[in-house]
């Protein structure tokens, strides 16, 4: 029973099971078979695409800046502090995970659009309007991308023994002592696996984006919406943008290779 | 199985049961799907209610977007019976992949016009002029959509540079922008003014009458029955009561 002999699964779980591996499959296929690769050079060159692909660099990069710095904060506070609440704030943590993004972007439009609730003391306080500039592309990013930062970091500092900042405490170090030159530096694959997900996240971003940002080349027109904009006349241009975003998150998996290897 | 596995098999099966009886619950109605372009959403309204109690048997379902992604779903195959686009030229994709069932005929005009919130937050927009003001947000609609192109002739022909801070998919995509207060101008049609409940004010400029017209077509599609007779009534006068109502012109 307990023996190193391979055991037949069975037909009931096996055939789902490998339903489920197509379903995975097949769209990615798709896309690979369908994409135009000889004229991919020419496609990604064109001044529209490079547009976009630089833009959502930006964004994506300045979304995961953006949840490096309020992120990791917030992970060790909900990992380390108890305080009244704490739950209450995991919840909303959560909430941006699960809310489908086209209601974020809703969302984000009636709290900071121009006529929103805080939008609108930022136009009368500081002439600031988030929709349409690319700031607000950045902030409809950060929405979707920061809890996944959070949640990777407060599971890296939980599964921490406590041990290592107790006895730097005890030999006198203050807690941002111990948390910069102990806490950090343990957590720091926790810190960049939970930056490669929220960038990953981040350069995906479509709903939020199209319903709270707009949609104008070179300022908000990421590459999900370029996409859609190109799926309108130019199925070419779309597939061959679909690629990038399709190489963007073979680069995410290979940076998470360590945390996605399965138990042998 | 043990007992405890029984215990979860027998709520599964039970809504298994339940889904597969819900499925098969219509009221005896075919249903008749017809893509139309997003700015016929309001007039469709009105045009459901008038076909469906000519014809008992149909339930018609409406499905509105940008007109040139409703040809594509239609090119791919969608199954639908009526494409409506509002130019000829969005029609095409659909044409070329052959599934349309008949010749698409001309059964409405319209006409884009500035447009601007009437209780505008931002500054105010008195003139065409004001679009070309750089501190105006502005929402256009995107060149790839009939209303896009023919918002484009409309400031060409009215000398305007208007800068665009977003390019929306489809006119309601700018009807809304403009609804919420969130951009001080824009381009729409006519209709989407005539038919905002004076939540929207036409902004009226120097260019001719005959600028920034669009022409809807409909056409029959080979994936489902009943599309001839829906052309057939859209051309018909009870409709085309109902499309003059909402402020369309005369194909």
């Amino acid at each position: 029973m307990t023996g190193p002999r391979r055991r037949r699964p069975p037909a009931a779980l096996a055939v789902p099971a490998l339903l489920a591996v197509l379903v995975l499959t097949l769209p990615v296929l798709g896309l690979v078979v369908r994409a135009p690769w000889t004229d991919l050079p020419s496609l990604l060159t064109e001044p529209a695409a490079r547009e976009a692909i630089r833009l959502s660099l930006v964004v994506a990069a300045a979304a995961t800046v953006l949840s490096l710095v309020l992120g990791v904060p917030l992970g060790w506070v909900l990992a380390r502090v108890p305080f009244p609440g704490r739950r209450f704030v995991r919840v909303a943590v959560f909430v941006p995970l699960v809310l489908p993004p086209v209601v974020g972007g809703t969302a984000l439009l009636f709290a900071l659009g121009r006529q929103g609730l805080a939008g609108r003391l930022l136009d009368d306080w500081f002439g600031i309007v988030l929709p349409f500039s690319t700031w607000g592309a950045i902030v409809a990013a950060t929405f979707v991308a920061l809890p996944f930062l959070v949640l990777t970091v407060e599971a890296g500092v939980r599964s921490l023994p406590q041990d290592y900042e107790e006895v730097a405490c005890t030999l006198g170090a203050g807690p941002w002592t111990v948390f910069r030159r102990v806490t950090l530096p343990l957590i720091g694959p926790s810190i960049t696996a939970g930056a490669a997900l929220a960038f990953a996240r981040a350069i995906g971003e479509f709903g939020a984006t199209v319903t709270f940002a707009g949609n104008l080349p070179g300022r908000t027109r990421t590459l999900p919406l370029a996409i859609f904009t190109a799926l309108e006349q130019d199925p070419d241009t779309a597939l061959a943008l679909g690629v990038v975003l399709l190489a963007v998150s073979l680069v995410v998996l290979v940076a998470l290779r360590d945390r996605l290897r399965g138990p042998r | 199985m043990g007992p405890s596995c029984l215990r979860r098999a027998v709520p599964l099966a039970l809504m298994a049961a339940t889904l597969s009886a819900c499925s098969g619950g219509d009221d005896g109605r075919s249903s008749v799907t017809v893509l139309a372009a997003a700015s016929l959403t309001t007039a469709f309204e009105d045009l459901e209610a008038a076909y469906e109690r000519a014809h008992e048997d149909v339930d018609l379902v409406v499905s509105t977007g940008g007109s040139p992604s409703l040809a594509a779903q239609a090119a791919a195959g969608a199954p639908a019976s009526v494409l409506i686009t509002a130019d000829p030229e969005s029609m095409q994709p659909a044409g070329e992949a052959g599934v349309l069932a008949g010749e698409p005929a001309s059964i409405a005009t319209n006409a884009v016009t500035i447009a601007t919130p009437t209780d505008a937050p931002g500054p105010v927009v008195d003139d065409a002029a004001g679009l070309a003001d750089d501190d105006l947000l502005v929402a256009l609609c995107a060149p790839e959509v009939p209303c896009g192109r023919a918002a484009e002739e409309l400031l060409t022909a009215a000398g305007i540079d208007a800068e665009a801070d977003s390019l929306e998919l489809s006119v309601r995509g700018v009807v809304t922008r403009l609804e919420l207060g969130e951009v001080d101008a824009g381009i729409v049609y006519v209709t989407d003014v005539a038919g905002s409940d004076g939540t929207l004010r036409a902004v009226v400029t120097d260019a001719p009458d005959t600028v920034g017209l669009v022409r809807y077509v409909a056409a029959p599609l080979e994936a489902r029955p009943g599309g001839a007779e829906l052309v057939e009534f859209l051309l018909g006068a009870e409709a085309q009561g109902i499309l003059a109502e909402h402020g369309f012109g005369a194909p």
